[in-house]
């Protein structure tokens, strides 16, 4: 049987995604019992979904990115400099 | 839309797997390589902001990320996908600048903090509390990223490439250059900490 700090374990790892079939069934049991782990599982997905919107490309970076691009291929190919600062 | 964004990446990233089109980046050829900076620019600076840059420093690693991508693209031998390749080099250059900045490898006490949630029995002694985090996109960006500001570079591209590029683990593992139970050590971290923090925010508000 699961504890809940080893559920959180697995599902803050991503462990979880990988589970064999009984310790899957394992764990679903006991969110479907835990109320807390539930709410903890909630959240982390909450996270999840917040980043995505946090870090969504908005109007003003595409013209960031138009930039970037051009300096780089300027950088890069219209004027071959050879100086070489690799790594 | 995020649907077709996601099946043009998975065929554009197939078509930058093909032996001839690795072959023509270490070739350097400048259409291969332009073709490489217009695919993954958008994702990088994505992901470099993600790590807890502003724009501006975001736009100059992202640049610096290219460049030196496409100054050693020659020693590039398709091992691993380019994407991955690219995500290293981003990598190593913020973890780097933070080094600098001394702002790497400041005490990360969340495995502390997870312990006291917990009874010795291994059952919640401080469960989660519901946390109200219904906010505008402006205001998550900032929160999470106070909420990042103890966490390492390492982890926190763990977890932007994760959550919200949906890269998978053998990718992250291998532009991280960790193995697969150090990145569980990371994301089981990063999203502890981020969870208390929320946790904390939505609570008080």
């Amino acid at each position: 049987m699961l504890k809940c700090n080893e559920v959180s374990q697995l599902i803050a790892s991503g462990e979880a995604e990988n589970l064999s079939w009984m310790k899957r069934m394992e764990l679903r049991l006991h969110l479907m019992m835990c109320q807390h782990c539930r709410r903890y599982a909630d959240q982390l997905k909450t996270l999840g979904s917040l980043a995505r919107k946090a870090f969504e490309s908005s109007a003003e970076d595409v013209a960031i990115l138009t930039r970037l691009e051009e300096k780089i291929v300027q950088e890069c190919f219209d004027h071959p400099s050879g100086k070489g600062n690799a790594g | 839309m995020m649907c077709a964004d996601k099946m043009n990446n998975d065929k554009e990233r197939a078509a930058f797997a093909d032996p001839g089109f690795v072959a023509r980046i270490q070739s350097r050829d400048e259409q291969a390589l332009r073709a490489v900076v217009r695919a993954y620019l958008n994702q990088i600076f994505r992901a470099a902001r993600g790590a807890g840059l502003n724009t501006e420093q975001a736009e100059d690693v992202t640049q610096n990320t290219f460049v030196t991508f496409i100054e050693t693209a020659h020693r590039f031998e398709g091992r691993s996908h380019v994407r991955t390749w690219l995500f290293g080099i981003l990598y190593r250059k913020i973890a780097e600048e933070r080094r600098q900045a001394q702002r790497e490898g400041r005490t990360d006490d969340i495995l502390e903090i997870m312990e006291q949630r917990f009874k010795t029995d291994g059952y919640w002694l401080r469960p989660p509390r519901e946390a109200n985090l219904d906010l505008e996109d402006a205001e998550i960006r900032q929160l999470i990223e106070d909420c990042l500001q103890t966490t390492s570079t390492q982890q926190r591209l763990a977890f932007v490439m994760r959550e919200v590029e949906g890269v998978e683990s053998k990718e992250i593992c291998n532009a991280l250059d960790v193995s697969v139970t150090n990145l569980g050590v990371l994301l089981y971290r990063v999203r502890n900490r981020l969870r208390e923090c929320l946790e904390k925010w939505g609570v008080k508000r």
